[in-house]
């Protein structure tokens, strides 16, 4: 049994996808930082970067909308942000009651909210773009280039791996759940909730113990192959001059973008 | 010829106190493919932790001529090469390829040498065109003859598998079987496959609470039925 829903890579033969990954992280991170800097309203700026974004979709062979299409799914999170639409002061637009509180909406609050909504809607986009465009290994790899602390990308690197290993196993609890789930002739299927809500617990141990367990064996796997505190691996990416003129020439972009946000 | 492994009086508790090896001896000749038998719980696993010191009890291991010991246990581990009963225990690095070198790395060679070693244990295993594959798309057959590929490319003296054909499907296992009988290299090998004794191994170890019950030729092993039932074991 295979769990490849966390993987997101999107094998196809672009521009994009034969950069060096270096150059990909460094962009994306580049563009997100842009975005985050940018001052509130700064709806020409937002504008190209979108277009800039359109342009990596192009060279990607993805098309067009692929990142559009599936940037939806982070918004939820720009929700966090609502309460700036009543925290800051500017003019009253609107003023209305929830449950006992007395909430106006100020235009400063307003554009503030759309600021960020714009900019969380840009970033997710590029970022779903970078793991459609590098296998997740090469995102590793590129931030050990990167200086990356080496702690931090074998944590990565781990959680990667076995995430897929745990995620099966969830589904394997379940599976063995589901199947015990039955009903007898007549009667309705399951327990009151305080039981129901006992065993899901108890699974959620189970997953933990096996996980723990494993942590001990993979480790013991690693002594065994001369393990000793230090992760070392090999990683042949070499940078070619498209890499640099590439990489130049979107960072320029996206300076260019900052200026014309606060013209 | 040449004792690879000798182990003598081997003790060794978990800490919940439960004894798991209560004094344990045998010795592994240079070429020696040994199979290692015996019922669940029956310290057939512990043992193999302590031939390149993961766990370390009371008692005498020696690896070629150096006792083990704390010292030089790196030197150990490139010379016994442990391959796990699980694969997703064995193969924690994103890729095959980064898989197989952990091993050579670690061990402190050069890029070009890691490289080469790499080629060598997966051309070994059939599996060269392996390389950039991630380890979490492979079947489990797969897995398992990567395992095996991540220790050969530490060019051990002796090969120590657990349960290498559990959970395999006939194909699976018979690619397994012939790959063990072609690998020229000392091997012991822990199973339930009796089958697999039976065409594999010359040389049969049964293990119980513990101890060695019997050591001897496996022919013999298998003929003696009273000993196989008195261990929980079945003739093929």
């Amino acid at each position: 049994m295979h769990s490849d829903a966390f993987d997101r890579y999107h094998d196809t033969e672009s521009f994009i996808h034969r950069l060096d990954p270096r150059v990909k992280v460094v962009v994306t991170i580049a563009f997100i930082l842009s975005n985050a800097l940018l001052p509130d309203g700064a709806w020409l700026a937002f504008g190209l970067a979108w277009l800039f974004l359109l342009l990596v979709n192009a060279l990607s062979n993805l098309g067009l909308g692929f990142t559009f299409k599936r940037s939806f799914v982070a918004l939820p999170f720009a929700l966090v942000a609502i309460t700036v639409l009543f925290s800051i002061p500017g003019k009253p637009v609107s003023t209305f009651h929830f449950l006992m509180w007395k909430l106006t909406v100020t235009d400063m609050g307003l554009l503030r909210f759309m600021s960020i909504l714009v900019r969380s809607w840009l970033s997710v986009q590029m970022a779903i773009m970078l793991v459609a465009v590098a296998r997740f290994p090469d995102i590793v790899h590129a931030l050990e280039h990167l200086r990356v602390p080496s702690i931090l990308t074998t944590i990565i690197a781990f959680l990667y791996r076995y995430l897929f290993v745990l995620v099966d196993e969830v589904f394997r609890l379940l599976r063995a759940r589901e199947s015990r789930s039955a009903a007898a002739a007549g009667s309705r299927s399951g327990g009151s909730v305080a039981w129901r809500a006992r065993v899901a617990g108890n699974m959620a141990g189970q997953l933990f113990l096996r996980s723990y367990e494993r942590s001990d064996r993979v480790y013991n796997a690693m002594l065994a192959r001369g393990y000793a505190g230090h992760l070392m691996t090999i990683n042949p990416h070499e940078l070619r001059n498209i890499d640099y003129v590439t990489a130049v020439l979107a960072i320029s972009l996206i300076l260019l973008l900052q200026v014309i946000g606060r013209l | 010829m040449t004792n690879v492994i000798a182990v003598r009086d081997l003790h060794f508790s978990y800490h919940d106190h439960h004894a798991a090896l209560k004094g344990v001896s045998f010795e592994l000749c240079e070429g020696d493919k040994v199979a290692l038998v015996g019922p669940n719980g029956a310290g057939k696993s512990t043992l193999m932790l302590h031939l390149n010191g993961i766990l370390t009890g009371q008692g005498d291991v020696m690896v070629g001529n150096a006792r083990l010991t704390r010292a030089n246990l790196p030197a150990i581990r490139a010379m016994v090469g442990l391959v796990f009963q699980n694969p997703d225990d064995q193969l924690f690095s994103p890729t095959v390829f980064e898989d197989v070198a952990f091993g050579p790395l670690h061990m402190g060679l050069s890029r070009d040498e890691v490289t080469a070693r790499v080629e060598t244990a997966l051309n070994a295993v059939r599996m060269s065109n392996y390389r950039d594959r991630l380890s979490h798309h492979l079947s489990v057959g797969e897995k398992k003859r990567i395992a095996i590929a991540t220790v050969l490319s530490m060019n051990p003296q002796i090969l120590v598998l657990d349960e290498p054909s559990a959970g395999l499907d006939p194909r699976a296992r018979r690619t397994l079987i012939n790959l063990l009988r072609e690998l020229p290299i000392t091997m012991l090998v822990s199973t339930h496959d009796m089958k697999l004794v039976e065409e594999l191994f010359p040389r049969t170890i049964v293990m119980d609470e513990g101890l060695i019950v019997a050591d001897g030729k496996t022919k013999d092993i298998l003929a003696d039925s009273k000993l196989l039932e008195a261990h929980g074991l079945e003739r093929p």
